[in-house]
C-alpha cells in the first residue's frame, strides 16, 4: 500500500486558471484591500487556481492536446476564466 | 404527475424537493446521477440544491458531467420541464442548458436570508400561477449565486424576456440595495429560449409548507405539476 | 525507550512507571504513543471522571446515557433523539476555519454513527475582547468553518450562543452540538461482537493530519506561535457521502458495531470498540488506505484524518457493504479482526508493532487531583465579591440601547445568516429566539433545542452558575412550549492540575447536579475540555449546556415575541431586583458580584405553569428573562414580534432600574388575550406562581411608563448594527 509512487512518470504540467480580466473579482479585491490595510503599497492583484498534474505521456504535443481538452471539458469555465498550460518535460 | 429528483453526490435538497412535490399530490422519484436513463412516463425533472462534489473546482461543474445529464439534455431539448434550484441552477449553467455563470457572492460569504422577488414573467410551466409583477418571498442559501453573463448575452436574454425573477425590495424595486449577492440586473431566476428550463437561486421547495411559515413557493411547484 | 520520550508525548512520570510495571517491560515508541493518546485527558477523563459520576444520567426518557458516542432519549412513536456536544477549542484557535469545520464534522459523525440522521446543528462560541487584535480574524474564520461544513453536508445550523470576554483572548471556545433522530429499534453502538468478526475501515484515506490532537487538547498553550501539529482539514463532501453510506448500510442489518475515528483516530476507535466487548482486536496496518507514502505504525495509529469510521460487519455481509460504499465512492477495506486475546495487536510489514492489554488502555489511573474530595464551595476562589452597591441612577433608555448595541446583547445575525437554516424542510423556529424548533420529520411533533451558559455567573460562584446554566436551558425550552427532556454539555475549564480549577469544576458539577435532579433533566452525553489556559491565565469556567425538549403538537407553539396588538403582558416569577453580576452592573463599570440565586423549586413550579398554559392555549407568547433582565426580554419580544408594548413597571416601591435590569431567575414574560388575563392570574395564584399584569402589547413603541419610550426603529437600529459595524471596521 505504501508509496503508490509512479515509477514511469513522464510528463508534468501546470495549469494556471485566472478569472478573466473583465470579471469583477471580489476575492482578489478583498485580498488587495487587506494587504493595503497591513501597510503594503497598493498592488494590482488577481488570484486564481493552479492545478499540477502528471501524465503518462512522452510526447509534449500530445500532452498539451490532452490537457487542452481537460480544460475545455471540465477544468475551466471559459465564460469567466482563462488558463495557461505549462509543460515541464 | 411524475417528477424525477436527481441525487448527485452531496445533493442535499433532494429529499426536500421530493417531500414538497409529494405534499402537493405529485409523485417524486429519486434518480441516481450514475444512471444513464430516466424512468418512463416522466413529466418533469428537478435538479436539487446542495453541494454536488463539495462545490469543488466550481459549483455544479462536476455534476454537469454525470452520466444522467446526457439524458436530461435530450429530454430538455424535447421540451420536458427541467427546474434547477440553487446548485441545480449552477449545474444548468455549467451544462450549457442556461447561459451565464454563478460567481462567488459579492460579499464572499454564504448567505441565508429570506428575500423579496419580483415576478418578472409568469411563463408556463413554472410561473403561470403567479401574477406578473407580484412580489413574493423565498429563502436563498448559497455562497455562489452572483449571476454573471457577458454584456451581449445579457442584452439578448433581457430582450427575449427570459428573466423570470429578480431580487427586489418589499415594494418591488429591483435596485442595488435589494441585491443580496451582486447578480447582474438582480437576476434570481432565468429560463431558456423555449421556456422549459428554469434555473433559480431561491428555494421554492422550502416555502411550500404552512407549518414553516411561508407558502410563496407552493404556486411554482403546483404550476409545474399542472404543466 | 526513555522516560523523556514518554514525557514529551505528554505522559506523566508516574504514568510511565505504572505502564512499565504493569507490562513488565519497556513499551516501544508506537506503544508509548498509543498510551499517551488513550491516557490523555481528552480521551480518558482522568481528572474529571470522579466528578462526572455525580451527575444524574437516568430518567424516564433516557435510552442511553453517557459512555457511547452520544446520548439517546425517547421522543415517542418509536423515535429517539440522539445528541451530543463537543469541544474543538484548541484546533480552532490554531486554525479557526479548519478547526471549527472539523468540530462540526466530528460531532455529526458521533450522531450518525449511532444510526441517527442529523437534523440540526448548534454551537456555543466564546471569543476574546472584540478589540483584541485576533478576535475578528478568529470569529470570521470559525463562523465560515462551521457554516461551510454544515451547509455542505446539508444539516441546518439553528443557533447557539456567542459571547465575548477578554478572558478568552488567548483561549477561544468552539463547542459544536448536533441533534439527530433515529428509530428506537435501530440504534447502533460501539460493539465488537464475537472473535472472528472482521474489522473494516471506511471513509477517507489516512494522512499525517492532527497526529497527537488528543494530547494537544490536553495541554495548555505556552507560546501561541509554535507547537502546531499538522492541521486537520475537513472534507464535508466526504462526510456527506459517509453519512448517506452509513445510514444506508445500517438499514441492511449488516453492522455489528460502528465507531467514529475521532480524537486519537484508529487507536481510540479500536480500543473502545474492543474494550467494551471484553474481546481483543488485531489490526493490519498494511491495509489501511494511506494518503501519504511511508507512514509509520505510530503515525497511522495516531492520525486524526477526518471522515473515517471503523465498522464491524456481520460475517457474510461484506459484499453488500462493499457495494454500498462503492455506490457512494468511498473506501471500505478489511483491516483486521476481533480476537479473544483482550489485547490490542498492531501488525505492519509482518511485524508486531504493538501489543497492549485493552483494559489498561481503556482505564488509566485517575489523576491525583481527581481523587481528592471536592472542595467546599466557600473555599473556591471566585471573582472579587463586591459589596459596593450597584448604582441605580443610570438612564434606563441609554443603558438598554447601549447593551443592545454591544457584544453583550447585540444581534448575532451577521453570524447566523451564514448558516443554512432551513435545509431539510423542518425548521420551525430559526436562530434569534429562546430556542430553536425543528419538526420531527413526517410528524406533528417537534424538538426544541437551546444552548446556554452565563460564564460571569459561573466564574463568580461556580455552584450557583452551574445551577443557573441548567435552569436557563430549562426555561428556554419551556418558553418554546417544549417539555424539557435531557441535556448534553461541554465543560470548558482551565488547568485541572491547579486546585482552584478543580474546585471550580467540582462545584460547577455540583450545581448542575442539583438543577438536573430538581428539574428532572438528566445528562445523557457530554465532553470535558481542560487546559483552556495560556501562560497561566485560564478561562472563566464555561459549562455549555445543550438542552433538548419535546413539543407534542406543533399547533401549540407559542409566539416568541409580541405578534398581536392588545394582548396582556404578564410577568411570571418573583422580581427582587438582583443587580449584582448583571449586564447592567457591567455596563456601569461595577465588577461582577454574586450571581442571582437560583431557586430550583420555583424554576420547576413556574416552568410547569407556563407549559400547562401554553398547552391549553392561554399563553400566546412566552420568553424567558435572563441577561439584561425584564427590559431586555421586553425589547427582544418587541423585535421578534415586530410590535411594541406599553408597560407599567411592577413593584413601584423599588427603583425602576433594579426592577427592569435585575437578573432574578425563574421568570418569564408571557402574553395572553386581554380576556384571559384574569383566568391566568388566578391560576397562577392557585399554583403559587408569582404573577403580575405589567401592560399591553401595542404598536411602534416600547413604552415603559414613567421611564422611557423607545421606537422599534431605534431598538432595531441599536440591536442590528453592532456586529455588522464591528465586522466592517478595521
Amino acid at each position: 500500500m505504501s508509496g503508490a509512487r509512479n515509477s514511469f512518470v513522464n510528463m508534468q504540467a501546470t495549469i494556471a486558471i485566472m478569472p478573466k480580466a473583465e470579471i469583477l473579482d471580489p476575492q482578489s479585491r478583498a485580498t488587495a484591500d487587506t494587504l493595503k490595510r497591513l501597510g503594503f503599497p497598493s498592488a494590482n492583484l488577481r488570484q486564481g487556481k493552479r492545478i499540477t498534474l502528471t501524465l503518462d505521456e512522452t510526447d509534449p504535443e500530445q500532452a498539451r492536446n490532452t490537457i487542452e481538452k481537460m480544460c475545455k471539458t471540465l477544468l475551466v469555465n471559459e465564460l469567466i476564466e482563462e488558463y495557461h498550460i505549462e509543460i515541464h518535460g | 404527475m411524475s417528477i424525477a429528483v436527481i441525487t448527485f453526490p452531496a445533493s442535499n435538497c433532494d429529499r426536500d424537493a421530493a417531500v414538497a412535490v409529494e405534499a402537493l399530490g405529485g409523485r417524486a422519484m429519486f434518480v441516481h446521477h450514475g444512471e444513464t436513463s430516466l424512468p418512463g412516463n416522466l413529466d418533469a425533472v428537478i435538479l436539487p440544491g446542495g453541494f454536488s462534489y463539495g462545490d469543488y473546482l466550481r459549483p455544479g461543474c462536476m455534476a454537469a458531467h454525470s452520466p444522467i445529464m446526457r439524458e436530461i439534455k435530450n429530454k430538455a431539448e424535447a421540451g420536458m420541464p427541467v427546474l434547477g434550484i440553487c446548485n441545480g441552477f449552477q449545474l444548468l449553467t455549467e451544462a450549457g442548458l442556461l447561459p451565464g455563470a454563478l460567481l462567488r457572492n459579492r460579499d464572499l460569504l454564504f448567505i441565508y436570508r429570506e428575500v423579496h422577488l419580483l415576478v418578472e414573467r409568469n411563463i408556463s410551466p413554472f410561473m403561470h400561477l403567479y401574477r406578473q409583477g407580484a412580489v413574493v418571498t423565498m429563502p436563498i442559501a448559497h455562497k455562489d449565486g452572483n449571476y454573471y453573463v457577458d454584456a451581449e448575452t445579457l442584452k439578448r436574454i433581457e430582450g427575449e424576456g427570459r428573466i423570470v425573477l429578480r431580487y427586489c425590495s418589499a415594494e418591488g424595486n429591483a435596485n442595488i440595495d435589494a441585491n443580496p449577492n451582486g447578480s447582474l440586473n438582480n437576476i434570481a431566476a432565468l429560463c431558456n429560449g423555449a421556456g422549459n428550463v428554469l434555473g433559480m437561486m431561491p428555494h421554492p421547495e422550502r416555502c411550500a409548507d404552512a407549518v414553516l411559515g411561508n407558502t410563496d413557493g407552493e404556486a411554482l411547484l403546483r404550476g409545474l405539476l399542472q404543466a | 525507550m526513555s522516560e523523556n520520550i514518554a514525557l514529551e508525548l505528554g505522559l506523566e512520570a508516574e504514568e510511565y512507571q505504572h505502564i512499565k510495571e504493569k507490562l513488565r517491560r519497556e513499551p516501544n515508541f508506537t506503544e508509548l504513543g498509543i498510551f499517551s493518546a488513550m491516557w490523555s485527558e481528552h480521551c480518558s477523563y482522568k481528572s474529571s471522571r470522579a466528578f462526572l459520576s455525580r451527575l444524574p444520567t437516568e430518567g424516564d426518557c433516557v435510552i442511553c446515557g453517557p459512555g457511547e458516542n452520544a446520548g439517546v432519549v425517547d421522543i415517542g412513536d418509536n423515535k429517539a433523539a440522539v445528541f451530543k456536544m463537543e469541544s474543538h477549542n484548541h484546533p480552532s484557535y490554531i486554525e479557526p476555519y479548519h478547526g471549527a469545520a472539523t468540530g462540526v464534522g466530528g460531532v455529526m459523525r458521533d450522531i450518525f454513527t449511532m444510526g441517527a440522521r442529523p437534523v440540526a446543528n448548534f454551537n456555543a462560541l466564546r471569543f476574546g475582547d472584540p478589540e483584541h487584535p485576533k478576535t475578528k480574524h478568529l470569529l470570521s474564520g470559525v463562523v465560515s468553518g462551521l457554516a461551510d461544513y454544515g451547509n455542505c453536508v446539508g444539516v441546518p445550523m439553528l443557533g447557539g450562543a456567542t459571547g465575548f470576554d477578554t478572558q478568552y483572548d488567548d483561549n477561544i471556545l468552539v463547542n459544536a452540538m448536533c441533534v439527530g433522530i433515529a428509530r428506537q429499534d435501530a440504534i447502533f453502538y460501539a460493539r465488537a461482537g464475537k472473535p472472528g468478526n472482521q474489522v473494516f475501515y471506511v471513509g477517507s484515506k489516512t494522512g499525517r493530519d492532527g497526529i497527537h490532537g488528543a494530547t494537544m487538547a490536553s495541554a495548555s498553550f505556552e507560546d501561541d506561535t509554535d507547537n502546531r501539529p499538522t492541521v486537520q482539514v475537513g472534507d464535508p463532501f466526504a462526510e456527506k457521502l459517509l453519512l448517506e453510506a452509513c445510514l444506508e448500510l445500517m438499514q441492511t442489518g449488516a453492522i455489528v458495531g460502528i465507531q467514529d475515528m475521532g480524537a486519537a483516530g484508529l487507536t481510540s476507535s479500536a480500543v473502545e470498540i474492543a474494550a467494551k466487548g471484553g474481546v481483543g482486536i488485531r489490526l493490519n496496518l498494511d491495509n489501511v488506505p494511506l494518503r501519504e507514502p511511508e507512514m509509520s505504525a505510530y503515525e497511522i495509529m495516531l492520525s486524526e484524518s477526518q471522515e473515517r469510521m471503523l465498522v464491524i460487519l456481520k460475517p457474510g455481509k461484506e459484499k453488500l457493504a462493499l457495494q454500498i460504499f462503492e455506490k457512494w465512492q468511498l473506501d471500505c477495506i478489511n483491516i483486521g479482526e476481533i480476537t479473544d486475546t483482550e489485547q490490542l495487536e498492531v501488525m505492519q510489514h509482518n511485524e508486531r508493532q504493538a501489543c497492549l492489554p485493552l483494559d489498561m488502555l481503556a482505564q488509566p489511573p485517575l489523576a491525583p487531583s481527581a481523587t481528592a474530595a471536592p472542595p467546599d464551595p466557600a473555599a473556591v476562589p471566585s471573582a472579587p465579591r463586591t459589596t459596593a452597591p450597584v448604582p441605580v441612577q443610570a438612564d434606563a433608555r441609554e443603558c438598554l440601547l447601549k447593551l443592545l448595541n454591544s457584544p453583550e446583547l447585540g444581534s448575532r445575525r451577521w453570524i447566523y445568516q451564514q448558516y443554512d437554516q432551513t435545509v431539510m424542510g423542518d425548521s420551525i423556529r430559526t436562530p434569534g429566539a429562546d430556542a430553536a424548533i425543528v419538526r420531527i420529520h413526517g410528524s406533528a411533533r417537534a424538538l426544541a433545542v437551546s444552548v446556554d451558559v452565563t460564564p460571569r455567573y459561573v466564574h463568580a460562584h461556580p455552584l450557583e452558575g452551574g445551577r443557573q446554566a441548567v435552569a436557563e436551558s430549562f426555561r428556554n425550552l419551556v418558553a418554546s412550549g417544549a417539555r424539557p427532556l435531557a441535556i448534553t454539555n461541554c465543560l470548558n475549564f482551565g488547568n485541572p492540575k491547579k486546585p482552584e480549577t478543580i474546585g471550580q469544576f467540582a462545584n460547577t458539577i455540583e450545581g448542575m447536579r442539583e438543577a438536573c435532579i430538581a428539574l428532572d433533566f438528566p445528562v445523557v452525553s457530554g465532553n470535558v475540555s481542560f487546559y483552556n489556559e495560556t501562560r497561566g491565565h485560564g478561562i472563566p469556567p464555561t459549562p455549555s449546556i445543550g438542552g433538548i425538549g419535546l413539543i407534542d403538537d406543533i399547533a401549540r407553539i407559542p409566539g416568541a415575541g409580541f405578534n398581536d396588538a392588545g394582548d396582556a403582558v404578564l410577568l411570571l416569577g418573583e422580581t427582587r431586583g438582583h443587580l449584582e453580576c448583571s449586564l447592567y452592573a457591567r455596563a456601569n463599570g461595577v465588577p461582577d458580584g454574586a450571581p442571582p440565586p437560583v431557586d430550583l423549586n420555583a424554576e420547576k413550579r413556574n416552568g410547569a405553569f407556563v407549559l400547562e398554559h401554553i398547552r391549553n392555549g392561554c399563553i400566546r407568547a412566552a420568553h424567558d428573562i435572563s441577561a439584561g433582565g425584564l427590559i431586555a426580554a421586553l425589547a427582544q419580544m418587541s423585535l421578534l414580534g415586530g410590535r411594541g408594548a406599553v408597560i407599567t413597571p411592577p413593584a413601584p416601591h423599588a427603583h425602576p432600574n433594579s426592577v427592569l435590569f435585575g437578573e432574578d431567575q425563574a421568570r418569564y414574560v408571557v402574553t395572553c388575550s386581554s380576556g384571559n388575563t384574569g383566568t391566568l392570574l388566578e391560576a397562577a395564584k392557585a399554583g403559587g406562581v408569582p404573577a403580575v399584569w405589567i401592560g399591553t402589547t401595542g404598536d411602534a413603541n416600547l413604552a415603559i411608563e414613567g421611564v422611557t419610550s423607545i421606537t422599534l426603529k431605534d431598538l432595531r437600529e441599536a440591536f442590528e448594527s453592532w456586529m455588522p459595524v464591528y465586522m466592517r471596521s478595521d
